[in-house]
């Protein structure tokens, strides 16, 4: 019946076979398969005024996921370079902190993924009013005025700097006419929340250090007390401190001072 | 159109060569890997000079094929990255869209009955594949680059083949093949594959 294959015939028989069989990766039936495909799950306002967002990947799609991340704005259809945060995928999640909002605006988050292929956007969430539940100081002092203690008085702040950031440490200082000058080094970016002083020069985030000269008086404000801090409106603060104890000599003093900064 | 004038000389030469046999196929064209995912798959025939088996178990075979493939999608969401020192890592997004892609290839080689049973056979085949493909597209990455192109590019490569033939009469032969194409395009320069399946009609003069 059939004709006799002999063995060379039989491997070129084989070889064209796993030629013909073996093609190279099928096409995909639907195109968009080979994209990632992600899904933003939810955008929560943060006590301090910031916005956790986070995300959920349902494919990479036909090649690994190579970048992740969010992306905001004003606008309804946020693109990709629109205050773009990239993160690590954390299994099939992934997150970010994003900050900087205005309360009178609406804004809009989206998650994106990209592959060899390309690249692929979430849904959109959308976000009004974001503000930072404001903290209450136990205390109820004049404005920018400070008392480092002692039998020094009460003093008026003739100007307080714009905080700015070095080296990761925001800093600004408060100055007065007839009293101490006060330097504040915050250890991560101002938002609104409780700080708490350090006598370390190079605060931890969530820390303050604060040291003041009064003439021939100077120090530093000892660790633990809280420093309440409420933002007014995009880079100016409410900032609070009502009794806070530092050492001169073996004498211990009490610290207060109540201020917006800049002004 | 030269490259088709080309071709068309070069079969009917090589038909000459090696007798009056013309034989026509159609068949469905199917990318795979990354041709896969930008082009469609798409129904297309082929004008071949093929002889009959009755020579014995070998013989040769010359095509001319023509594939006008269609993008996938209007606008492909391509993108690209920037890292720097100061700004760290910034992923652009970007649009590439083809505007064209047709193909013209000429295909020379020959097949071998695995299967001998006169008037069926059952044959495997190869043949070297070289042509030229007339590409538009344009590709568009935020801030990166922004290219369009068009031209052409040469084309070379091989093709496997899987076939069986029925031999009606002495002229007439019905013929189903499977090819597994490999190609290298110059532009976008890559190595592509693709499949087809086909039937055709050989016919003989003599």
């Amino acid at each position: 019946m059939l004709s006799v294959m002999k063995k060379p015939i039989a491997f070129f028989v084989l070889f064209a076979i796993c030629l013909v069989s073996a093609s190279c990766r099928k096409a995909l039936k639907d195109v968009n398969d080979y994209f990632p495909k992600v899904k933003t799950v939810s955008a929560t306002v943060q006590a301090n005024g910031s916005v956790m967002i986070s995300g959920e990947i349902e494919s990479d799609g036909a090649d690994p996921i190579q970048y992740l991340g969010f992306c905001c704005g004003t606008h309804p259809d946020p693109r990709i370079t629109d205050n773009q945060v990239i993160v690590q995928r954390d299994g099939n999640s992934f997150s970010a902190v994003l900050s900087g909002f205005s309360a009178d605006s609406v804004y809009y988050f989206r998650s994106w993924a990209a592959n060899s292929y390309g690249y692929a956007y979430g849904n959109v969430i959308s976000l009004d009013s974001i503000a930072a539940v404001p903290v209450t100081p136990p205390c109820s002092l004049t404005m920018n005025t400070v008392d480092i203690g002692g039998s020094t008085g009460t003093h008026t702040y003739s100007s307080v700097s714009t905080p700015t950031s070095y080296m990761g440490i925001w800093q600004f200082t408060g100055n007065t006419a007839t009293g101490p000058t006060v330097d504040f080094s915050f250890g991560s970016a101002i938002a609104t929340g409780i700080y708490t002083t350090t006598l370390n020069t190079s605060p931890a985030a969530g820390q303050v250090y604060v040291d003041f000269t009064d003439g021939f008086i100077g120090g530093a404000l000892n660790s633990g007390s809280s420093v309440y801090v409420n933002t007014v409106s995009p880079g100016v603060y409410d900032i609070t401190i009502c009794s806070a104890p530092w050492q001169y000599n073996s004498s211990t003093f009490y610290f207060k001072t109540h201020l917006t900064a800049p002004h | 159109m030269r490259y088709l004038l080309f071709t068309m000389a070069l079969l009917l030469l090589l038909c000459r060569v090696s007798r009056a046999q013309i034989g026509l196929r159609v068949f469905n064209y199917r990318p795979t890997g990354e041709l896969g995912f930008v082009m469609k798959p798409l129904f297309s025939a082929e004008l071949s000079c093929i002889a009959p088996f009755e020579d014995g178990r070998w013989r040769t075979q010359f095509s001319l094929t023509y594939l006008r493939l269609k993008p996938r999608m209007d606008t492909f969401p391509v993108y690209g990255v920037v890292s720097s020192g100061s700004t760290g890592t910034t992923v652009y997004p970007g649009t590439q869209s083809f505007q064209k892609y047709s193909i013209v290839q000429l295909s020379g080689g020959g097949d071998f009955a695995f299967i001998d049973k006169d008037p069926f056979y059952v044959f495997a085949g190869a043949d070297i594949v070289v042509g030229g493909a007339s590409v538009e597209y344009t590709s568009q990455v935020q801030t990166i680059k922004d290219e369009s192109y068009s031209g052409g590019g040469i084309l070379a490569g091989f093709r496997f083949r899987l076939g069986a033939e029925y031999d009606v009469n002495d002229q007439v032969g019905i013929i189903a093949s499977a090819n597994r194409n490999y190609l290298f395009i110059s532009e976008p320069a890559g190595l592509y594959g693709a499949n087809d399946y086909g039937i055709g009609l050989r016919y003989s003069f003599h």
